[in-house]
C-alpha cells in the first residue's frame, strides 16, 4: 500500500500542523500529469519513430516501403506500455506529494511547502509581499480551485489548488497585511 | 533651490548613430551600378546594356539625394534637445516618431559617462542616467555638455578618493591564469577547427565566424574592456568604476542598492591569493563586476566598507560542512556558510572557482529550506536566502537539525536587521 511522507524537522513547524489543500486537488492534479505524459508521449513517440526509421533505412538499405519496420506487429504493442507505466506511477506519487503540501498563515508570515522528489519549504514575511494574484486554470475551475500567487520583490511563491472563496479571502488578508507592515526592499 | 535651466542640444553627429548603416548601403550600391550608367551625353559607341544619363541629370540627383539626408539629419539634430531644470531632466527627439523622456532627480542613482572608441576620436560621449528599474542615455554630448549635466544632476561635492587601480600587468597575468574561461575557450576553438582537420576542406573553417565573436569575448575582449580598471569612492557610499581601454566605460555601485557581493577565485589565483570582486545590484540582471582582480585584502577592505565593519569577522570563518556532505558532492570541502552581525555568507565552488557571496540579513526576502532525492538520503538539505532582484544565497548541504534552525535564524534576523534598518532610515528622514 501507499507509504505517506511523514514531514521531518526541516520541513514542520513547532506546535502547528499545516493546512492541507482540498482533496480535489489530487484529481485536478492527475488530470494535468495526464495530460502532460500524452503531450510527451506524443512528442517523443514521434521522436522515436522518426530516428529508428531514420536508423532502418539506413542500415538495411531498403528502398521499398513494405520492407519498412512494421509498426503494426504486436510486439510494439508492449512499447505503450511505457508511458501507461510512467503514469500509473505519477497517478500514485500525486496522492503522496497531495500529504506533504501545505500552507500557514502565522502571525507574521506565511509558510509554504510544497515537492515531492526535491521538497521545500518557504517561509515568507508579509511585509515583504509586494503583490497577490489568484489565478484559476480551466481543469481548476471545472473542480472549483484556484492559485494564489504572491509575488515579492526576490519573485514569485505560489499556493496552489485552494477552494476559490480560500484563495479570496487569502488575497483579502494578504494584501491586507502586506499594507500594514511593509518593509523596505 | 533655484538652479540655472540648462538646456541644449545634442552634438550634431548623433543622427550618424543609426543612419550611417543606410548612407553606406546607398554608397556601395551606387558604386556597383557604376557599369550600368555612362555619364557621356552622346551615344556613339551605342551599347544596349547601359542607360545613358545626361551630366545635369546626374548632378541633380545626387544634389537631391545628398541635400535631402543632410536635410533630414539637420531636422532630427533641430529636434533632438534636453533641459534641465530644477529637478527634472527632458529629453525629446525624432521626427517620425517621437520621444519624450522626463526624469525625477530624486529617483537618479547614478550618472555615468561613457565614451565610445569613434566617439572618443571626435570628442563626444554619452550621458548615462541609471534610475531605479530604467536608464535613460542621451548620446551624444560633448564631453563638456556631459560634465555640466553630470553635476547639477549630482549636485554632490566632487571629492573623489581612489580605492584601488588594476595594473595592466596584473590583469593580463591574471587573465592568461583564469583556467575555466581560457579551457572554455580553447573547447570552442578544437570545435571550430575540428572539422577542418577531419576533412581537410578550407570551408569548415567558416564554423570560426560563429565561434569567432564569442571567443574573442572571453578572451581578448575582456582584456581590453578591463585595462585601466579604477574604483573610485565618489560620495558617500557610490562607488565608480572606470575600465576601458577604446571604449571607455563607467559605472556607478551605490551601497544603499547592492543586494549582495561575490569574491571569485579561479583555481590558478590562489596562489596569488587574487579574487574578483562582483556586485549585485538590486534591479540589475546579473552581477556587475566591481574589481576584475586584485588581492583579497583589497578586496575585504572594499566590501567592509560596503556591507559595514560587521562584514570583517566574517569573511575567513567559514563554518564546515558536515561530513554526510562527503558523500553528496566531492568539493564539500569547499562548502561553508556563517550568519551573524547583519551579514550571512556562504562559500562554494568547484574545482576550478571558489566563490565567497555576502549578503546583508535585511535584504533577504525569503527563506527556503529544500532537499532533493539524494540529500533526504543523506539527512541533508540546503538553505537558500532569496534575495531582492532574483538572487539567492545557498547554504548548500547541511544537516537537516542545522539547517531548520538556521532557517528559523534567517527569518528572524533578517525581519528584524529590516525593522532596525527602517526606523534608521525614518530617524534620518527626519
Amino acid at each position: 500500500m501507499t507509504s505517506f511522507i511523514k514531514p521531518e524537522p526541516p520541513f514542520t513547524l513547532d506546535g502547528v500542523a499545516l493546512t492541507r489543500h482540498p482533496e480535489r486537488a489530487v484529481r485536478v492534479n492527475r488530470i494535468a500529469a495526464a495530460l502532460t505524459t500524452l503531450g510527451l508521449t506524443a512528442l517523443f513517440g514521434t521522436l522515436t519513430a522518426l530516428i529508428i526509421t531514420l536508423v532502418h533505412l539506413i542500415l538495411t538499405k531498403t528502398r521499398d516501403w513494405h520492407e519498412l519496420l512494421n509498426w503494426w506487429h504486436p510486439a510494439m504493442a508492449s512499447l505503450a506500455v511505457l508511458p501507461v507505466a510512467v503514469y500509473a506511477w505519477r497517478w500514485n506519487r500525486i496522492k503522496v506529494a497531495w500529504h506533504f503540501r501545505g500552507y500557514h498563515l502565522g502571525a507574521e508570515e506565511i509558510y509554504i511547502r510544497t515537492g515531492l522528489l526535491t521538497r521545500s519549504l518557504t517561509v515568507l514575511a508579509y511585509a515583504r509581499i509586494q503583490e497577490v494574484n489568484v489565478v484559476s486554470g480551466p481543469i481548476q475551475r471545472r473542480y472549483e480551485l484556484a492559485t494564489v500567487t504572491i509575488s515579492t520583490a526576490a519573485g514569485s511563491d505560489a499556493v496552489t489548488d485552494v477552494d476559490p472563496q480560500t484563495a479570496h479571502s487569502m488575497r483579502e488578508r494578504l494584501t491586507e497585511l502586506a499594507r500594514e507592515g511593509r518593509l523596505p526592499v | 533651490m533655484s538652479q540655472p535651466v540648462i538646456e541644449g542640444r545634442l552634438h550634431p553627429v548623433t543622427p550618424l548613430r543609426r543612419s550611417w548603416a543606410v548612407l553606406a548601403a546607398l554608397a556601395v550600391l551606387a558604386f556597383q551600378q557604376r557599369d550600368l550608367i555612362s555619364l557621356r551625353g552622346s551615344s556613339f559607341d551605342a551599347d544596349a546594356e547601359t542607360i545613358y544619363l545626361p551630366l545635369w541629370a546626374v548632378c541633380t540627383a545626387v544634389a537631391l539625394i545628398v541635400s535631402g539626408v543632410v536635410g533630414l539629419f539637420v531636422a532630427s539634430w533641430w529636434h533632438s534637445h534636453y533641459i534641465l531644470d530644477g529637478s527634472e531632466l527632458g529629453y525629446r527627439s525624432g521626427l517620425l516618431f517621437k520621444v519624450r523622456r522626463h526624469c525625477e532627480l530624486d529617483h537618479v542613482q547614478s550618472v555615468d559617462i561613457v565614451r565610445p572608441f569613434l566617439g572618443r576620436l571626435i570628442g563626444v560621449c554619452t550621458l548615462r542616467v541609471v534610475m531605479s528599474g530604467t536608464t535613460m542615455t542621451l548620446s551624444y554630448l560633448t564631453l563638456n555638455q556631459a560634465r555640466t549635466l553630470k553635476t547639477h544632476i549630482l549636485a554632490e561635492d566632487t571629492a573623489e578618493e581612489s580605492l584601488y587601480q588594476v595594473k595592466t600587468r596584473d590583469l593580463i597575468l591574471a587573465l592568461l591564469l583564469d583556467l575555466k574561461t581560457n579551457l572554455v575557450s580553447l573547447c570552442m576553438v578544437a570545435g571550430a577547427v575540428l572539422p577542418y582537420v577531419l576533412s581537410g576542406a578550407v570551408l569548415t573553417l567558416s564554423t570560426l565566424i560563429a565561434f569567432g565573436p564569442r571567443i574573442w569575448k572571453l578572451t581578448g575582449k575582456r582584456l581590453f574592456a578591463y585595462s585601466g580598471w579604477s574604483v573610485t569612492r565618489t560620495a558617500e557610499g557610490a562607488y565608480r568604476t572606470d575600465h576601458g581601454m577604446f571604449d571607455t566605460q563607467q559605472y556607478t555601485y551605490r551601497q544603499s542598492r547592492i543586494t549582495f557581493i561575490e569574491l571569485h577565485q579561479p583555481l590558478l589565483w590562489r596562489r596569488l591569493d587574487w579574487v574578483e570582486v562582483r556586485a549585485a545590484v538590486a534591479g540589475a540582471a546579473r552581477p556587475g563586476i566591481l574589481i576584475p582582480v586584485c588581492p583579497r585584502s583589497v578586496a575585504e577592505e572594499l566590501v567592509l566598507d560596503l556591507l559595514g565593519s560587521e562584514a570583517a569577522s566574517h569573511l575567513n570563518r567559514p563554518l564546515p560542512a558536515p561530513p554526510a556532505a562527503r558523500k553528496a558532492t566531492p568539493f564539500y570541502k569547499a562548502l561553508g556558510y556563517r550568519l551573524g552581525d547583519g551579514c550571512f555568507t556562504s562559500w562554494s565552488g568547484y574545482f576550478l572557482r571558489n566563490v565567497t557571496t555576502v549578503c546583508p540579513v535585511h535584504r533577504i526576502q525569503s527563506v527556503s529550506v529544500r532537499q532533493g532525492p539524494w540529500q533526504s538520503k543523506l539527512g541533508l538539505a540546503t538553505i537558500h536566502a532569496d534575495l531582492s532582484g532574483g538572487g539567492s544565497v545557498p547554504a548548500t548541504h547541511r544537516t537537516t537539525s542545522e539547517a531548520a534552525d538556521l532557517a528559523g535564524r534567517l527569518y528572524r534576523t533578517s525581519m528584524f536587521e529590516a525593522g532596525s534598518q527602517g526606523r534608521n532610515a525614518n530617524t534620518a528622514d527626519r
